[in-house]
């Protein structure tokens, strides 16, 4: 392990990262308000921690970047891009304990979108920006960003693009890993533009627009109001953020096809299908559900169902109903809609779709050979073959999950909460959705958690928005062994 | 630039591994799934898994939007229906493929414009003999390259224990060379140095010089070697390389081949005209003396068995040959043959891998080679009448550290560079250059 190095580079992701806190400094002056120097000193601070550490280890052995290193390399940069990102939340005032802090920077980055502010429009404009501003970094990936900038990664550009952003297939984009990124900020920006002005038509205010784009986009679901969507009172709008959450949760490589006009990839894409036809069915059941126990009538069951349901499973957490006020179906319907994720390549959370698919292909494999034992099935996957140890990587990738989700309730249960709003709690954290079930619902918020359960939800929405592996491994007694 | 590799072996690795340096845009295609798999983990390319003649898969791998092809799977049929496919679907401008068998290769029409148009095609197995055949014409070097078509060498020559440059500084040595050469490279503990007036040589260096072939015997004399030519080439293995190096050679020296097989001695002994042909082991001491092995100038180690090349090696020069040339496919074997005293080790496939850069031209570099695992590159440039180089002298261009150069080229009059030469338009240089200074290199020739 090239520890010199890892550090150096961990220095350098903090340097770029930097300049995006200029950002909500020039929204402090437009708006006039105090936290410019909070701003201030905390991009100054970031930026020559930045400089100090990478000239510290400029010593160190500049090779290609190991497997063992890009992991390292990844997480580092995520825990302390979100340390400098919470010191403006301390700084400020607007929060008075450090976890409180951490934990809402973290929600941020991670684009998972749980929040300890029992209110949030008394907050200074700045300080909404930047909430809004962290999750749209952390939804493509901060490692991603800086990929798409440095050229001389090379191939260990690959190992932390891996470790980032986890594919089924070793699929790029280009053929080049800086151009692949700098493709996907493009594709990112490029919707991000176009759903500001969708929002703006449908009626918010340029401020609202962009905030609330910055967290569709990336699927992350922090809002400007104490209401979130439903705020607003309008269902067109509502309509429209269920298009652009649907666009967060899509893969990427999708954009990617439609900008090239190559539209027979998009007819034998498995994912994108199964991806809707899912949302469709579960919007369809709940409809049914809110109409005949829920009362309501046909539009209105329909359009709070859609918002709902596509909020949980494209993992974005916005809200425009109290679903704890829904008949107890429904609720099971959302608990468990938020494991089922976007697609993969998308800034979505969860296990994802093509995780589903594999694994109901597989189960299907095997059903059919216990009645026919010398069949020979190969699972495939938009006409091409998954090979076993991808296979064996995804139920991997679901035990952890497992595996994690329990322990993490046990030690929220420990610190006195209900099972279902322990249980939910990890659950939406896990898999960066946002508002949990219980004390912790919609229109609560996780400032009464007790800190040691702030802690092990902070550990789950990076264990969840790194896809498990990434941060389990170092973990893992033989990760730091030579 | 976007190139498609098709064959993840280790020919299109290292020309991957290479381009991809270079900025190229590469796309592997293979059908070898897990072997695409290791390759993205190291390299920055994209893959594509399928068979390289197959139209769907050349398309998935966006074949329309390439200039290069590069046809290396251990198929000829392979390579040449996907350059086919290449021309004929695909526009693509630039077709390289590796040809092994003779009856393609040599088949002026299959690979003519009109029909296959492969340009070029790369005979592995013939370049390695003409490689091994430049070795034995020039017995006190461990390495030569050519330029110019020939008319250029770069030689490699290693210091041996009791030569009189050993501790000289350059700068002294200079008059001594009597302006016939200069040295490009330094190669020490296998790191490459680009040396200047106050370094010195030791022993077991290896140096680069380019020099003119007329000039090769002067050459030696100047280093002080006795062995200018070879007589008596004992070759161990009768497969493709061997037989072209028989052949190329026979007129000019006494050639016995060893060859294990029947059938193979029996081909070799209808196609050779004067050489010996053996039927034995190449490792039989008792075989070896009785064909008075102790008389040969060099034993040359080329069968498919490349532990075998090098104990044939040991064991040659164990009886008392000067000179042994093996060649050895794995590339973690090459050092440890040059421990082992092996002073020339052919790698095949390094040297297709060379070959085919060499032919990757990229504006005004004409063509380069590298050596010492990438570590330096020998390159030939043409300078254009637009070029910052020219009408300056070369004390007044500012080369990048680590650069030098080697050699000019003026029409047809060939000149060693001093620091007053003054560099003009249509010149052709040769350049020693370190990896790391190719890109101080490429913005100066901007």
């Amino acid at each position: 392990m090239n520890l010199l190095f890892v550090l150096h580079l961990v220095s350098l992701n903090l340097i770029l990262f930097s300049f995006f806190l200029i950002l909500p400094l020039i929204v402090s002056i437009l708006f006039q308000e105090k936290p410019f120097y909070t701003f201030l000193k905390v991009w100054i601070l970031t930026l020559w921690i930045g400089i100090l550490g990478y000239f510290l280890t400029k010593k160190a052995k500049k090779e290609d970047i190991g497997r063992r290193e890009a992991f390292l390399v990844v997480t580092l940069t995520w825990i302390v891009v979100a340390f400098f990102g919470s010191l403006t939340y301390l700084w400020s005032g607007v929060l008075k304990s450090f976890t409180d802090a951490y934990f809402e920077a973290m929600s941020g980055f991670t684009t998972t979108g749980s929040s300890v502010f029992t209110q949030v429009e008394n907050l200074p404009s700045s300080i909404l920006f930047w909430r809004a501003l962290t999750q749209w970094i952390g939804g493509l990936g901060i490692v991603v960003f800086v990929l798409a900038i440095l050229p001389w990664l090379g191939s260990g550009g690959m190992q932390l693009f891996k470790a980032e952003v986890p594919e089924i297939t070793p699929d790029k984009l280009k053929p080049r890993i800086i151009d692949t990124a700098k493709l996907l900020w493009k594709i990112y920006i490029g919707i991000t533009i176009f759903l500001v002005l969708a929002y703006l038509i449908s009626g918010m205010s340029l401020f609202d627009a962009i905030c609330h784009t910055f967290t569709t986009i990336s699927t992350g679901g922090f809002s400007t109001k104490n209401e979130s969507i439903g705020h607003f009172k309008k269902p067109w709008l509502e309509y429209v953020v269920c298009l652009g959450m649907l666009m967060g949760g899509t893969n990427f490589t999708i954009y990617y096809y439609i900008i090239k006009k190559d539209f027979s990839k998009l007819k034998k894409n498995t994912e994108l299908r199964v991806y809707l036809l899912l949302i469709i069915s579960f919007i369809i059941l709940n409809t049914l559900f809110l109409k005949f126990f829920h009362a309501l009538n046909w539009e209105k069951a329909f359009r709070v169902s859609g918002f709902q349901i596509i909020s949980i499973i494209t993992t974005t957490g916005y809200g425009t109903e109290d679903y704890l006020q829904w008949p107890y179906v429904s609720q099971v319907l959302l608990l468990f809609s938020m494991f089922f994720g976007g697609m993969i390549g998308s800034t979505a959370g969860g296990i994802k779709m093509v995780r589903i698919i594999l694994v109901f292909k597989y189960l299907y494999k095997e059903l059919y050979q216990l009645l026919h034992p010398k069949a020979v099935i190969s699972i495939k996957l938009n006409g091409n073959v998954v090979s076993e140890s991808i296979l064996g990587s995804i139920w991997g990738f679901i035990f952890l999950l497992n595996l994690v989700a329990f322990i993490a309730t046990l030690i929220l249960a420990s610190t006195g909460l209900d099972p279902l709003t322990a249980f939910s709690t990890v659950a939406t954290t896990l898999n960066n959705v946002g508002p949990a079930f219980g004390e912790a619902g919609p229109t609560g918020n996780f400032s009464f958690i007790h800190p040691l359960g702030k802690w092990t939800l902070i550990l789950c929405m990076l264990i969840g928005r790194l896809e498990y592996y990434t941060v389990i491994l170092l973990f893992f007694p033989a990760f730091w062994k030579k | 630039m976007r190139a498609i590799i098709i064959g993840a072996g280790q020919v299109g690795y290292q020309v991957a591994k290479y381009l991809t340096l270079e900025g190229v845009e590469v796309v592997i295609i293979d059908k070898d799934e897990n072997k695409l798999r290791e390759l993205v983990e190291e390299l920055d390319v994209a893959v594509v898994h399928g068979e390289g003649g197959d139209p769907q898969v050349l398309k998935a791998a966006e074949a329309d939007t390439a200039d290069l092809l590069l046809a290396v799977t251990n198929s000829d049929e392979t390579n040449m229906i996907a350059c086919l496919l290449a021309k004929a679907m695909f526009n693509i401008k630039r077709r390289i493929a590796r040809i092994r068998n003779p009856d393609y290769f040599f088949n002026k029409v299959l690979l003519s414009k009109e029909y296959l148009d492969i340009d070029p095609a790369i005979n592995p197995e013939l370049e390695v003999a003409h490689a091994i055949v430049r070795l034995l014409e020039i017995p006190f070097a461990s390495e030569v390259i050519e330029f110019e078509r020939g008319k250029i060498l770069i030689l490699a020559y290693k210091i041996p224990s009791k030569s009189f440059l050993i501790g000289e500084k350059l700068r002294d040595l200079s008059s001594y060379f009597r302006n016939r050469f200069i040295i490009g490279f330094i190669v020490r503990d296998e790191q490459v140095i680009v040396p200047r007036g106050d370094n010195h040589l030791e022993e077991g260096d290896l140096i680069y010089l380019p020099v003119l072939r007329d000039n090769v015997e002067e050459v030696a004399r100047i280093l002080g070697v006795s062995e200018i030519t070879t007589k008596n080439v004992m070759i161990m293995g009768g497969g493709r390389v061997g037989y072209y190096v028989a052949s190329f050679i026979e007129d000019k020296m006494r050639v016995k081949i060893i060859e294990k097989k029947p059938e193979r001695c029996q081909f070799l002994s209808q196609h050779l005209k004067k050489s010996l042909i053996l039927c034995g082991d190449g490792t039989d001491k008792e075989l070896l003396l009785q064909e008075n092995i102790r008389d040969m100038d060099a034993f040359v180690a080329v069968s498919d068995n490349e532990e075998l090349n090098i104990m044939a090696c040991l064991l040659a020069k164990r009886l008392g040959v000067r000179r042994v040339i093996a060649i050895v496919n794995k590339s973690e074997y090459l050092p440890l043959a040059h421990h082992l005293g092996i002073e020339s080790v052919l790698n095949p496939r390094l040297l297709t891998a060379s070959l085919i850069l060499r032919y990757i031209r990229k504006g005004e570099i004409l063509s380069l080679t590298a050596i010492a695992d990438h570590k330096a590159e020998i390159m030939e440039i043409e300078l254009n009448y637009r070029s910052s180089l020219i009408n300056k002298t070369l004390e007044e261009i500012k080369f990048p550290k680590g650069s030098l150069v080697g050699i000019i080229k003026r029409g047809e009059e060939i000149i060693i560079p001093k620091g007053k030469d003054i560099l003009q338009a249509k010149d052709r240089i040769i350049m020693f250059v370190l990896s790391r200074a190719i890109k101080d290199l490429e913005k100066l020739l901007k």
